[in-house]
């Protein structure tokens, strides 16, 4: 057993970090309002999942999100109810969640989920707001939310998402060049998406005209995955986009 | 009357075979759950691989890691249970579910190993993983991080897609080569290797059909059946339609996932009708014309056996498949890839952009450790025994596999399985878009391919029926993908809370925000083609 299931086995998200699908007991009187939110979780993952179950989970996110002197915990009740919009109850609204996404990232910009929340937000006003007149304009509202963020981890995912939106979206190509490099520039975890992401930054360098920037991607992704299977195709287009030179 | 005793010779039958199902699951569980009379620690492993010298090779191995234990002063045990694939899945759920799994599990995502099996049932190996092997002191591989002993780091064959976590630690990799009898090729050609290029192999294939004729023999160019065939013609279909990844690679990453097909089939961008899929059906009926009719009716064996009493001269079959068909074959065996268009010909060409890569050769695919197994000390140990340089460099001797360890080289035998990482990724197939479309091409191949069949008629009724098996499709994928991201809101909360900030838990719940943002992109991103693209001025 490792250090880290060791200190999992007495806490109440051992039960999720297990993924288990059983239902919790009855949530004791005067449980802490950590353990209050790791209950909710737990009867929004758990088997039935049903509408009571998922009704008991939002009467609990809602009484912890209101009351805002434990912003952490304020927060992620926040997000699990704008989560539970998105996608569960009683039709998914993913619209009129993406705007308590970003209510929430108003409220609380420095918790965890507040943080998360511009995350979830991107995709679902990029794709399915249907606004092509102003889809600039929104690039660059979450964009400056996007930078605002302050943990790395999901900075990085937040910029290639909107890079993505960009590239795919059409003619915001410089925007999508300048959104993948700064994804690009910041340490991945994930090493499959980290040279996903080099990669991309690469064809929407290239895609905005900037063939040094989009030849120096090409470089990274070949010093730092030279075994990847797309290998040899970065390195036909590294010479294509060169002219051979090196 | 009669019908009446049909009834009943059939009830028997289903009788008997239900009873031979059920004793041998009684017989694995048994077999499974034997005791020793001491209190010798056992490690059991549980794997399907039936393919000769994997069983024996894995033996060799378990049986040098009890030696390395008693050297180290510990008495310990080795123990394989080798279960059928066709009952693989529900018995390593039912044992799972049961506690009573072994103490490794052999696991791939088509044989049941889904995120949720993983997530539930098996122990992340991140933190192991990041560690070195200390089997691997003294080695090339002495201070490498355990994952990064890997040829890919185990982003692929070790790591759980949408938890993106490692759970398995890999034993081989896989190709596809189109292996042939080199006397008889060079009896009735004259050359003794197969082209290179696509149509010279069809000119060779019409040199063997002519040879046979005026022979009297009954000779095939290939041996055909609907295994062989699937493999052959997803080759075939990537190869041809090389330019269509580029088309629809709306991600720019050079990837083209099953999301991508399906937004791209869904927007029109990639159609029957297009020019190098028209190429790649005409490609198909030719190659498919130099098989014994009827071969889509035939199995696996039957087109070994046609190929092992040389009434074949070719078949295409995995890396997997050497062992057995060199052991088996009482002729010279050559192997080489399968001669595919070049960039430039202008007749089979026409979506080629060169050199095709083995890009499909690694699968997240090998032995997990159940969560709660009595012997996950001793389990680890021998994983970590099983991957060192020096054994496993052993072990691809003796099993012949395609190795995945860094700096171990495939047997001379196995080199033309080599993963050629010199060439372009494949093209969209329909066997990798989704099942809908998958069933629509196999129901319908005989179309393409039979007597009476024909490319024109074939992209009328791919046409016609697309859309529907596409729709169905990108559904069935949007509910896998939703069932994912709410899987990883579970783990992702989790993770989060249980060690916000501590060493190491940033970046299991980092990869955790990368893969599953990509996943939620990617999922808004097939809503596009439910409408026009929005365009900005």
């Amino acid at each position: 057993m490792t250090a880290g299931q060791v200190h999992v086995q007495n806490n109440p998200w051992a039960p999720i970090a297990r993924l288990e699908t059983t239902l919790p007991g009855d949530l004791p009187a005067g449980a802490s309002r950590a353990e209050q939110l790791a209950h909710a979780i737990r009867l929004i993952g758990g088997q039935p999942r049903n509408q009571a179950n998922l009704d008991a989970a939002t009467g609990l996110l809602e009484a912890l999100s209101a009351e805002s002197s434990d912003p952490e915990v304020a927060a992620a009740a926040a997000y699990h109810l704008a989560r539970l919009t998105q996608w569960a109850r009683p039709t998914p609204q993913p619209l009129l969640a993406a705007r308590q996404f970003l209510d929430l990232n108003d409220r609380y910009p420095l918790t965890f989920h507040g943080q998360l929340a511009v995350l979830r937000a991107i995709p679902i006003l990029c794709y399915l707001e249907g606004d092509p007149v102003h889809f600039r304009q929104q690039l660059a509202q979450l964009t400056k939310r996007a930078r605002a963020i302050v943990r790395l981890e999901i900075k990085r995912a937040a910029l290639a998402a909107l890079a993505e939106a960009a590239h795919r979206l059409g003619n915001a190509q410089a925007e999508a060049a300048g959104l993948s490099e700064e994804a690009a520039a910041l340490p991945f975890d994930h090493r499959a998406i980290q040279s996903g992401i080099l990669l991309s930054a690469a064809t929407r360098a290239r895609a905005a005209d900037k063939p040094a920037e989009a030849a120096e991607h090409l470089r990274r992704f070949l010093r730092e995955f030279p075994d990847d299977a797309r290998a040899y195709e970065a390195r036909t287009l590294l010479h294509q986009w060169t002219e051979g030179r090196p | 009357m009669k019908s009446g005793r049909k009834a009943s010779w059939a009830l028997v039958g289903a009788l008997l075979l239900a009873a031979v199902f059920i004793g041998s699951i009684i017989k694995v569980v048994l077999t499974a759950r034997r005791q020793h009379d001491d209190e010798v620690p056992t490690l059991r492993v549980s794997h399907w691989l039936l393919e000769t010298g994997y069983r024996e090779s894995l033996e060799e191995v378990g049986r040098q890691w009890v030696e390395e234990n008693a050297r180290q002063g510990r008495k310990v045990r080795f123990e394989q249970l080798v279960v059928p694939t066709k009952v693989y899945a529900a018995w390593m759920r039912t044992n799972l579910v049961g506690r009573m799994a072994p103490d490794l599990v052999y696991v791939k995502r088509e044989n049941g190993a889904t995120d949720e099996v993983m997530g539930r049932y098996f122990e992340s190996l991140s933190e192991e993983a990041a560690r070195p092997n200390p089997y691997n002191a003294d080695t090339p591989l002495a201070g490498v991080r355990w994952s990064d002993t890997f040829i890919d780091g185990l982003a692929i064959t070790g790591t759980s897609p949408g938890l993106a976590d490692i759970y398995a630690i890999p034993t081989t990799a896989v190709s596809v080569r189109l292996y042939y009898n080199r006397a008889l090729l060079q009896e009735i050609t004259g050359r003794d290797s197969l082209p290179t290029d696509f149509g010279a192999l069809l000119g060779v294939c019409a040199q063997i059909r002519s040879w046979a004729t005026q022979h009297g023999r009954k000779i095939a160019p290939i041996a055909g059946s609907r295994y062989n065939t699937t493999l052959l013609f997803n080759l075939l279909i990537g190869g041809l339609t090389q330019m269509t990844a580029v088309a629809i690679d709306k991600r720019g990453d050079l990837g083209t996932g099953p999301a991508e097909l399906l937004q791209a089939a869904q927007r029109g961008d990639w159609t029957p009708d297009r020019p190098e899929m028209r190429t790649t059906f005409e490609a198909i009926r030719a190659i498919s014309a130099e098989m014994q009719p009827g071969f889509l009716q035939l199995q696996r064996e039957d087109a070994t056996m046609q190929f092992g009493q040389q009434q074949a001269v070719m078949i295409v079959a995995g890396s997997w498949a050497a062992n057995s068909m060199h052991a088996e074959v009482p002729f010279s065996l050559g192997v080489a890839a399968l001669p595919l268009p070049q960039a430039g010909d202008t007749r089979w060409g026409t979506g080629v952009r060169g050199p095709a890569g083995d890009t499909a050769g690694l699968f997240f695919e090998g032995f997990a450790l159940p969560v709660g197994g009595r012997q996950r000390a001793l389990a680890i140990d021998f994983l970590h025994f099983f991957s060192s340089w020096k054994i496993y460099t052993r072990y691809a001797e003796l099993s012949g596999c395609l190795p995945v360890v860094k700096n171990v080289h495939p047997t001379g035998r196995m080199l033309p399985f080599a993963l050629r990482k010199d060439g372009f990724r494949p093209g969209p197939t329909f066997y990798t878009i989704g099942e809908a479309t998958r069933r629509l091409w196999e129901q319908n191949t005989l179309e393409l391919i039979g007597p009476s069949g024909s490319t024109d008629a074939f992209v009328s009724l791919l046409q016609k029926e697309m859309p529907a098996s596409v729709n169905a499709d990108l559904a069935r994928w949007r509910r896998d993908i939703r069932s994912s991201i709410e899987l990883q809101d579970l783990l992702l909360e989790a993770r989060y809370q249980v060690a916000p900030e501590a060493t190491g838990a940033a970046a299991r719940w980092g990869a955790l925000v990368d893969t599953q943002s990509a996943a939620e992109s990617q999922y808004y991103a097939s809503f596009l083609g439910d409408r026009p693209v929005p365009v900005t001025p």
